[in-house]
């Protein structure tokens, strides 16, 4: 090999170590970028999930609020069965209790529920900081990959002036 | 009765429709691609910045190692080329040769790294080679004005040695100090190359002390030269004399002063030799010339004798005065007194007999040598008279022929083409042959090579070589010594040839004479004189030869000889030449051998060369 050759191999192997690197950078902010993404979409799905358990909590209290009014219709009809006016007395305290227990209920399923949403929403929120991260990821590799590309260029540059120096 | 009531039977469900959904997604997980991307781009990232710094490194390394290879290069060169310039104008050439060196080489670098890395480095290897090439340029300048130093040294010295007075006194001021011509207190030139950091203090006292013993050798140097160039032999003795009292030249180093006695005693033998031979060269010419005059007056007188007879108008009879006159002032010899008494009184021969004539015409013919042509008009002095077959008319001729002879004979001939053969195969003719010797010691090799020819030719001796055998044997003596610097001729091949057959296993040992013990010259010597192969005259010759090769194995022996390393001038200066330490003895006995004592080599010398007169 000639010198000419040998200096053209240590120019071309430079270029492309630095090509390498800009890609590497490209790509590394690629796979950034992707992570963002999915990292939106589990946010959305996390919002989703948020709503979702709302509309759950509100259903069930619904289904519940129906349980207990069935419950309480068949409470007054036993006491009217065998009666007893629900307006006084046991049946009023029977009916009183059932319903501080339904609200009870219901206040505990609601607070669940908004629990679980605030939850989820949370998670969103993580979700979608965790894109941004990752897209800022992203974009410092892609730097990085030209700063180190650059720097490999000024080393090889540096690297043949040196030898052309001192050699 | 009761009645009956319907009551509701559905229960409500407690669920809800919206779900939370925990499906997250993973970014890790899902950027696990995009992550693997980068880390894949991270690795290749790190693939290729530590392959791109390895290669780098490499190529920079690389370039790096190549530029300072180039640098050590170009220093290497600027370095060399410091060595040729001047000392004082090496900092600025490096400067700017090592300055544009990087200039240039650093324009080759295109990584600016590099570039900057080799600058430094380079100035770290330019710094580094800076102490080398400066201190080494340095060094040659301390050297070149040591040479100066020494090259004015010498001169000094030389002006001490041989200048006049005047320049002597100078001289020597300015060597070792002293009161200088303005009455100022002069220091020497050696404290002066102390003071100035070109040799340490303890060395001055060394240099006086090596100028003074080169002042004194000098001296006797020049007076030798003097004595050479006079070529006066009782001079050389006297000197000799001189040179042996240590109180002469007290500052020379014995072995200096063993030197110069060998080498005037050397001289003293060489001059004297020449002087005989000389000597023995004019009274052959002052015969050659009486011989001639006797030849002449008899011819004159012979001729006038026949013209009176012949009754030639004007011509006058000799009388028999005149020819004893003649014969007193030995103007005639006495074969021609007897021959021209003979004509004189008449008594002329009957007449010729043509046969002896032309015998005796052959006879000159036939004649190699003047002497032979002597012999052979002796002997037709002998056929004069009334008694004779020749008559004087006749005689006329042929001594009138012999004299046409003179100076034609074929050995007079050859001589004189064999000796010029001989001057140019030792150069003698040639001033630039043999430059790489000394010139002195080629001179007397010369001189002696061309004395040895003339005597072993000598013409009129019995034992003379052929001029062939004498120009082969001259040629192979002179080749020899000049191998082995000798100042005189080695001794013949049929000297090394009796020396070797003694002793073949140290044949080769032998063959240099600087390895010869005094028992090999005892027993060269013994050979020699019982040789049938050589002639007396060549056995004179050879002696002589051994005696120079024992003075020299005795001085190489007295030199190796620790017990005289004590040995004050006094002792080693004391007695003569032939007499001093062991020599007389070994050299008489050399000379013994041949002569039986008392004739000296040159004595010997002149009786032979008188014998061959």
């Amino acid at each position: 090999m000639s010198i000419e050759a040998a200096l053209f191999s240590a120019a071309a192997g430079t270029a492309v170590q630095a090509y390498g690197q800009i890609q590497q950078g490209k790509t590394q902010q690629a796979a950034y970028n992707f992570n963002g993404q999915m990292d939106e979409r589990n946010a959305l799905a996390a919002e989703q999930q948020a709503e979702q358990i709302k509309i759950a909590a509100g259903l069930e209290a619904i289904k519940f609020r129906n349980q207990f009014q069935r419950l309480q219709d068949a409470t007054a009809q036993a006491n009217r069965y065998n009666g007893w006016l629900a307006d006084e007395g046991t049946p009023l305290l029977v009916s009183l209790a059932n319903a501080t227990e339904a609200e009870e209920e219901l206040a505990i399923m609601d607070y669940n529920a908004q629990l679980g949403a605030a939850q989820a929403e949370e998670s969103a929120v993580q979700s979608r900081m965790s894109a941004q991260l990752n897209r800022m990821y992203g974009t410092a590799a892609r730097r990085a990959g030209v700063i180190n590309a650059g720097s490999s260029l000024l080393a090889g540059a540096s690297n043949i002036s040196y030898i052309r120096a001192t050699a | 009765m009761r009645v009956p009531t319907y009551q509701t039977q559905g229960k409500r469900s407690v669920e809800v429709s919206a779900q939370q959904m925990s499906l997250r997604a993973n970014p890790g997980a899902l950027s696990a691609e995009s992550q693997a991307l980068a880390n894949f781009g991270q690795t290749a990232a790190r693939a290729g910045t530590q392959w791109y710094e390895q290669s780098l490194k490499a190529k920079r390394g690389a370039d790096l190692a190549g530029a300072e290879s180039a640098l050590a290069t170009e220093l290497r060169d600027v370095e060399i080329e410091a060595l040729n310039t001047n000392p004082d104008d090496v900092p600025t050439l490096y400067n700017q040769k090592t300055a544009a060196a990087v200039a240039q080489i650093s324009q080759g670098i295109q990584d600016p790294v590099v570039q900057r890395r080799f600058r430094a480095a380079a100035g770290t290897a330019i710094l580094n080679k800076s102490v080398t090439v400066y201190k080494e340029a340095r060094v040659r300048g301390i050297d070149s004005q040591i040479a100066t130093y020494d090259q004015r040294i010498e001169e000094l010295v030389n002006d001490v040695a041989t200048g006049d007075r005047a320049t002597a006194h100078k001289a020597r001021v300015q060597l070792f100090g002293g009161l200088a011509p303005d009455g100022s207190q002069t220091a020497g030139i050696f404290e002066e190359m102390s003071t100035a950091g070109y040799i340490k203090a303890s060395e001055v006292l060394s240099r006086r002390q090596g100028a003074e013993q080169r002042i004194d050798y000098l001296g006797a140097q020049s007076i030798i030269n003097g004595i050479a160039i006079r070529r006066d032999p009782a001079d050389a003795e006297n000197f000799l004399v001189t040179l042996q009292d240590p109180k002469n030249f007290p500052n020379m180093k014995p072995e200096k002063r063993e030197q110069l006695i060998n080498r005037t005693n050397t001289l003293a033998i060489s001059l004297t030799r020449a002087a005989n031979a000389e000597a023995a060269k004019a009274d052959k010419a002052a015969a050659k010339e009486l011989k001639t005059t006797q030849d002449t007056n008899f011819a004159d007188l012979m001729s006038s004798v026949r013209n009176a007879q012949q009754g030639v108008a004007g011509a006058k009879m000799p009388t028999i005065l005149d020819v004893i006159e003649h014969q007193g002032n030995r103007t005639l010899r006495a074969e021609q007194v007897t021959a021209l008494e003979k004509a004189i009184l008449g008594q002329d021969a009957p007449a010729t007999d043509t046969r002896v004539m032309a015998s005796f015409y052959a006879r000159l013919d036939q004649a190699i040598d003047q002497d032979e042509i002597d012999a052979v008009m002796n002997d037709a002095l002998k056929h004069l008279g009334p008694t004779g077959d020749i008559k004087l008319t006749d005689y006329l001729s042929l001594n009138s022929y012999s004299n046409s002879l003179m100076e034609k004979t074929p050995l007079a001939r050859d001589i004189k083409k064999h000796r010029g053969y001989l001057r140019t195969a030792i150069g003698d003719s040639d001033a630039s042959f043999g430059t790489q010797f000394d010139p002195e010691f080629m001179g007397q090799l010369r001189a002696d090579a061309m004395k040895t020819f003339d005597e072993l030719v000598h013409e009129g001796v019995e034992d003379a070589l052929t001029p062939q055998e004498a120009y082969n044997e001259v040629l192979r003596m002179f080749n020899e010594a000049k191998t082995q610097q000798l100042t005189y001729l080695a001794p013949s091949s049929t000297v090394l040839d009796l020396i070797a057959s003694r002793n073949p296993t140290a044949a080769n040992k032998l063959s240099n004479f600087s390895k010869w013990s005094p028992e090999d010259i005892q027993a060269a010597a013994q050979l020699v004189s019982s040789s049938p192969n050589l002639t007396p005259r060549q056995k004179i010759l050879e002696l002589e030869t051994l005696q120079f090769i024992g003075e020299a194995v005795l001085e190489r022996i007295q030199s190796l000889d620790p017990s005289n390393d004590g040995t004050s001038n006094d002792e080693a200066g004391s007695g003569d030449v032939t007499s001093r330490s062991q020599n007389k003895g070994v050299l008489e006995q050399l000379m013994g051998v041949f002569t039986g004592g008392g004739e000296t080599s040159g004595e010997r010398l002149s009786s032979i060369e008188t014998r061959g007169q």
